[in-house]
């Protein structure tokens, strides 16, 4: 795999970081990142990696733009109110790299879907919005062996981590082995 | 704008796995407080009892993650006995039937923040955080019309008066957002 | 001076809308029971009947979970920061 030449230009102030470099750059192009959540969290996740020039992102999501989603969803404009979620990201995401490849999976990610699809990706990166999905996608990606590059948020609060059992660390279950009752959870 | 903060951590981490640079947040758990502005980090372990990745799991394939969510408040005991169908009501029919019954009252179960949003006329507010059917003032032969955001809320607080010994209770379907949409057009939506 | 008890949003609307609530106690135990003494309704949040910490609360003294130190009789200082962090799930 090689960097055409727009590609060198585009992303040649990463190409002079030591930290990147053009080697750098090529684990970035033949990396595939599986996002799950189109939303608050995936919108800045998606726009940044793909502008970075993460090879193949993958966008999981079910749900349509919503007018109260605009004042923080920033992927998505008025404009896309009433289209799914992921079409939207991938149309911002490829408006502002047209190098890379976005998958779209307009689906609810269900047991009988997750493992297949977290199978095509190196990274999975959890930014759902309810407690069901996360532990699925914790455990399907223990089951995987892919490291989970975790985020939520809560009013004011943000919590980050990467879960990582594979190499030693921990899961999501290590953390917190239960959810919180319904009643305790806004809906 | 907090979730923009968050999402780039989050990207900021992903890249570094993927450039094998830097030190990752591995085992450390980052917080974030938009309004006290400061960071924290805490150490996340490996738990040997973890049901997954302990040395002992239980959890061997994937389960049902709908069933393992549905935990109930301290005190609660699951109420599967309960038929929810039987005090759901349309919009429509939830204001028709409260009209028609002078003596009903409607209880809102949301949060104080919601209630200054937008509220039905006529409505007390006794949120369900902090809903007791023992301290409600709530009298146990008026009927009472319950609703939340969603109407997933207010159907627990139904089942708590249930258990209660309320009898006659009615839950508004799809909560105030369905009545802002099918009654109050007026009405903000949140 | 005693030991501060920092509360997350989800919480906070049990304890008058404090951030943080300052408490006297030797132990994690008597700290907590100490602040659940002063707002009742924060204990079911945060204990269960057997008054063992919930699953989906952790609760960190000085940045390492008491989990892994003696629980909630682990000893405290003037000064030492006890943090409550809740499980949370918002995208």
């Amino acid at each position: 795999m090689k960097l055409t030449n727009e590609e060198i230009n585009r992303y040649s102030r990463h190409l002079t970081l030591p930290e990147v470099g053009i080697a750098g750059q090529l684990k970035l192009k033949k990396s595939k990142v599986l996002m799950i959540g189109a939303g608050g969290l995936g919108s800045p996740l998606g726009m940044y990696l793909g502008a970075v020039g993460v090879g193949k992102l993958g966008l999981v999501d079910f749900d349509v733009v919503d007018h109260t989603n605009l004042h923080r969803q920033i992927a998505h404009a008025s404009s896309d109110e009433g289209r799914p979620k992921v079409e939207s990201l991938r149309d911002t995401i490829l408006a502002g790299n047209p190098n890379i490849e976005v998958e779209i999976h307009n689906i609810r990610l269900e047991r009988d879907n997750v493992l297949e699809l977290f199978r095509q990706y190196d990274i999975i990166a959890d930014g759902s919005d309810n407690f069901e999905t996360r532990y699925l996608i914790n455990d399907a990606a223990y089951f995987t062996k892919k490291p989970l590059v975790s985020a939520s948020i809560f009013r004011f609060q943000g919590q980050i981590t990467i879960f990582a059992p594979e190499s030693g660390g921990p899961c999501y279950r290590c953390l917190y082995s239960e959810p919180p009752p319904a009643a305790l959870v806004p809906s | 704008m907090l979730p923009g903060v968050v999402g780039l951590i989050q990207a900021t981490e992903i890249i570094k796995l993927i450039l094998e640079n830097g030190v990752p947040l591995i085992g450390r758990l980052l917080l974030y407080d938009a309004m006290k502005m400061n960071f924290k980090e805490v150490r996340v372990r490996k738990d040997p009892q973890c049901a997954l990745c302990g040395d002992h799991p239980s959890v061997k394939e994937l389960i049902d993650y709908q069933a393992f969510c549905d935990i109930h408040l301290p005190g609660q005991v699951p109420q599967d006995d309960i038929d929810e169908s039987l005090y759901e009501l349309t919009p429509l029919e939830f204001k028709k039937a409260f009209d028609a019954d002078s003596s009903a009252v409607m209880v809102d179960v949301r949060e104080t923040f919601e209630w200054d949003i937008c509220r039905i006329e006529g409505s007390e507010l006794l949120p369900l955080s902090k809903f007791d059917p023992a301290t409600s003032g709530l009298d146990p032969d008026t009927t009472i019309f319950l609703y939340c955001y969603m109407g997933k809320r207010s159907m627990l607080a139904l089942k708590e008066l249930k258990r209660a010994g309320f009898k006659k209770l009615k839950n508004l379907s799809g909560g105030i957002d369905l009545w802002a949409e099918e009654v109050d057009t007026d009405m903000p939506r949140y | 001076m005693g030991v501060i008890i920092e509360i997350p949003s989800a919480l906070k609307q049990y304890v008058n809308n404090q951030d943080e609530v300052e408490v006297q106690g030797n132990s994690i135990e008597e700290a907590f029971e100490s602040l659940c003494n002063d707002f009742a309704e924060l204990r079911p949040n945060l204990f269960d009947d057997n008054g063992k910490v919930r699953n989906f609360i952790n609760i960190y003294l000085n940045d390492d979970d008491i989990r892994y130190a003696d629980g909630i009789s682990s000893s405290v200082q003037d000064g030492d920061n006890i943090q409550i962090v809740p499980s949370i799930a918002g995208g």
